[in-house]
């Protein structure tokens, strides 16, 4: 990411001095590393081999440190050593912007052992920025093609210059808003590991335009003589949140492209659904309405199997979008009653799940409509659908119930044709229990009471300790499969039951003793039993009858 | 646990090289984080020449927490030097199995 604007000053030969000195000390600390201590750490460990008899020294507590020296020591060493790389490449920009009348600079002005200007220059943050920028894109017209070292073509030249700058976000975004899609084709650039950083680090920078990021959607849907798009460069951009993040904006405004990218082969629209779930890690509830909103209208037509192969990851997505249009619990507002404000929040957020999913199911809709003749298959798709829902990575099972619920209904109208005329879902029609706003309002329900127990009310999903709390992770998953609690969910309930009703308590007054009797009754009160004996079944089962 | 009567499959030799090789190591990366403290004091910090700005803010955000870690990993290099001297130890006290 950029740095932040402000004044800047330093001396480039210093810099240089200083990066010079370090990075000649981490490569030579690595080559150690690898050079003599990994081949005695391999002879050590093969002299202590356990036998096939099973007789040994005890080695477990080296074990438990091997990892510590023999993988996290090289790839810190590397990191500093990246670090203190790019300090050179400050000092070079520092000298740039001497040069370019930051300070007067004359042929006599010193020049340091690196070849750097040696006096310090004063200038700012932005004009480094655009130095960067301008370097890189300097970069995408310098290389002469008529002027190659023996045996290198362009094509290398390009990748071994990108890749000293392939972590420089300025310099990415300078070189890939300066080459256009031509250039990018002339290049003949191939997607590979110093490439797809370089995209990632541009994308990450903010300052590629929609015309660059156009181009580079477009080089890498297609280049020409490989027609299949790569998965592994969305996959890339998936890794770096905020990278996605530019990506999907830039989708956004361009449903078409985005309906395109879906509608290519299935690794690579799978890869693209994985890059708009990282994205969406990181909004607000109103981007991720956008955004469910934009790819729930540019689901393009596909076949059952095609659907299936991407099911797993639709549902992830959509279970992320989920969790994102949670946001923070509601305030307490001192003029409300509690109760009113929870149960605003909690309806908010069940409108909002239905008209986001609304196209989702729709799409699924027509995918079954389409192939009617086939009920095993529809069947299918549902189950693997809903399969892939609740295996997804996400915070909060209840929600996969949620829309694992939602799949069962479109699964029950599949098995019985007579549930047809329920299927409507007009303002007016009547709540079945199949209702998949039903579900949803139970999952806003039951999300209400998660992060109440948990006292947090902070953070989406699950927090870290109720993450860790098997007891309760087992509890909320007989829920979420609408499965009748077992013993060991009893022998839970029974335990936390106060820890329950304690974290109803303070997250209701926000810890101090006033809090809005009302509010507190309601809380612990009918359909919310929350008392000491903790029925946590009754709570669970009348939610849907309460707010469907 | 070995129990004294097992017999052990240990390679003294090389448990020793290992060890002073890992006494070595940890120095090496001890040595390596005061020798970058002492150049950033040296080249970024003169009085009349300290480097400022944002890419300064954002190089001091990186560096603190890498200067830990590698302290911090030198500190494990010497605590796997010790587990390979508790291990050569036991060796030492398991009985050569009867031939």
């Amino acid at each position: 990411m950029a740095p932040p604007h402000g004044t800047a000053a330093a001396n480039p030969n210093r810099l240089a001095a200083y990066s010079d000195a370090s990075t000649h000390a981490a490569q030579n600390l690595q080559g150690w590393l690898h050079g003599v201590l990994e081949p005695a750490l391999d002879a050590y460990l093969q002299g202590a081999a356990t036998r096939s008899d099973g007789t040994n020294i005890d080695l477990r507590a080296v074990h438990a440190l091997l990892g510590a020296v023999r993988s996290d020591l090289p790839r810190h060493v590397a990191t500093v050593y990246y670090t203190d790389r790019d300090v050179h490449r400050v000092g070079t920009l520092f000298a740039e912007a001497g040069r370019a009348g930051h300070l007067p600079v004359t042929s006599m002005s010193p020049t340091g052992s690196s070849g750097l200007l040696d006096s310090v220059v004063h200038t700012d943050d932005r004009t480094l920025d655009a130095m960067a920028v301008k370097d890189g894109a300097a970069l995408a017209t310098s290389l002469d093609p008529h002027n190659l070292p023996p045996g290198k073509s362009l094509t290398d030249m390009y990748l071994s210059r990108l890749a000293e700058h392939a972590d420089d976000a300025l310099f990415c975004a300078g070189f890939f808003g300066a080459t256009g899609y031509e250039r990018l084709v002339q290049l003949g650039l191939p997607w590979n590991a110093v490439t797809k950083q370089a995209l990632v680090s541009a994308l990450r920078s903010g300052a590629l335009g929609d015309k660059a990021v156009g181009d580079l959607v477009s080089y890498l849907q297609a280049r020409p003589g490989n027609p299949d798009p790569d998965p592994s460069v969305f996959s890339a951009v998936a890794a770096d949140p905020q990278a996605a993040a530019r990506l999907t904006a830039y989708l956004l405004g361009n449903g078409a492209r985005l309906k395109a990218l879906l509608s290519a082969p299935t690794a690579f629209s799978q890869s693209v659904l994985r890059m708009l779930t990282s994205a969406e890690s990181t909004m607000s509830v109103e981007e991720t309405q956008r955004l469910l909103k934009v790819l729930g209208s540019n689901l393009p037509p596909m076949s059952l199997r095609e659907e299936q192969a991407r099911a797993g990851d639709l549902g992830a997505f959509l279970t992320m979008g989920a969790n994102r249009l949670l946001g923070p619990l509601p305030a307490h507002d001192p003029k409300n009653s509690y109760r009113i404000t929870l149960g605003g929040w909690a309806d908010c957020y069940g409108d909002m799940l239905d008209k986001a999913v609304r196209p989702y199911e729709m799409w699924l809709e027509r995918i079954y409509e389409e192939n009617k003749r086939s009920h095993q298959e529809a069947r299918d798709l549902v189950e693997n659908f809903a399969a892939g829902v609740a295996s997804a990575p996400i915070n909060n099972p209840l929600l996969a119930g949620a829309f694992g619920a939602t799949f069962g209904y479109v699964e029950g109208r599949v098995i019985d044709p007579a549930l047809a005329d329920k299927w409507s879902l007009g303002p007016d029609s009547p709540r079945t229990a199949l209702d998949p706003r039903n579900f949803l309002r139970q999952a806003a329900f039951l999300n209400l009471i998660t992060k109440v127990y948990a006292g947090s009310g902070a953070e989406n999903g699950l927090p870290a300790g109720s993450r860790q709390d098997a007891g309760l992770q087992h509890v909320l998953r007989l829920a979420a499969a609408g499965k009748p609690l077992d013993e060991r969910a009893h022998k839970w309930i029974a335990g936390n039951g106060n820890g329950l009703q304690r974290a109803l308590t303070l997250v209701g007054n926000g810890g101090k003793p006033d809090m809005d009797p009302v509010a507190y009754q309601w809380l612990i009160g009918h359909p919310l039993p929350i008392a000491p004996d903790g029925n946590f079944e009754d709570l669970l089962h009348g939610l849907g009858s309460n707010y469907g | 646990v070995t129990q004294p009567e097992d017999h052990a499959n240990y390679d003294f030799t090389a448990a020793q090289e290992l060890s002073a090789l890992l006494a070595e190591a940890a120095r090496r990366v001890d040595e390596f984080a005061d020798n970058r403290a002492r150049w950033r004091a040296d080249q970024l910090d003169r009085p009349d020449e300290k480097w400022q700005g944002g890419r300064r803010r954002s190089f001091d955000q990186a560096v603190a927490p890498q200067q830990r870690t590698l302290h911090d990993l030198a500190t494990r290099v010497r605590q796997l030097r010790s587990a390979v001297e508790a291990a050569t130890e036991q060796a030492r006290a398991i009985r050569p199995r009867p031939r």
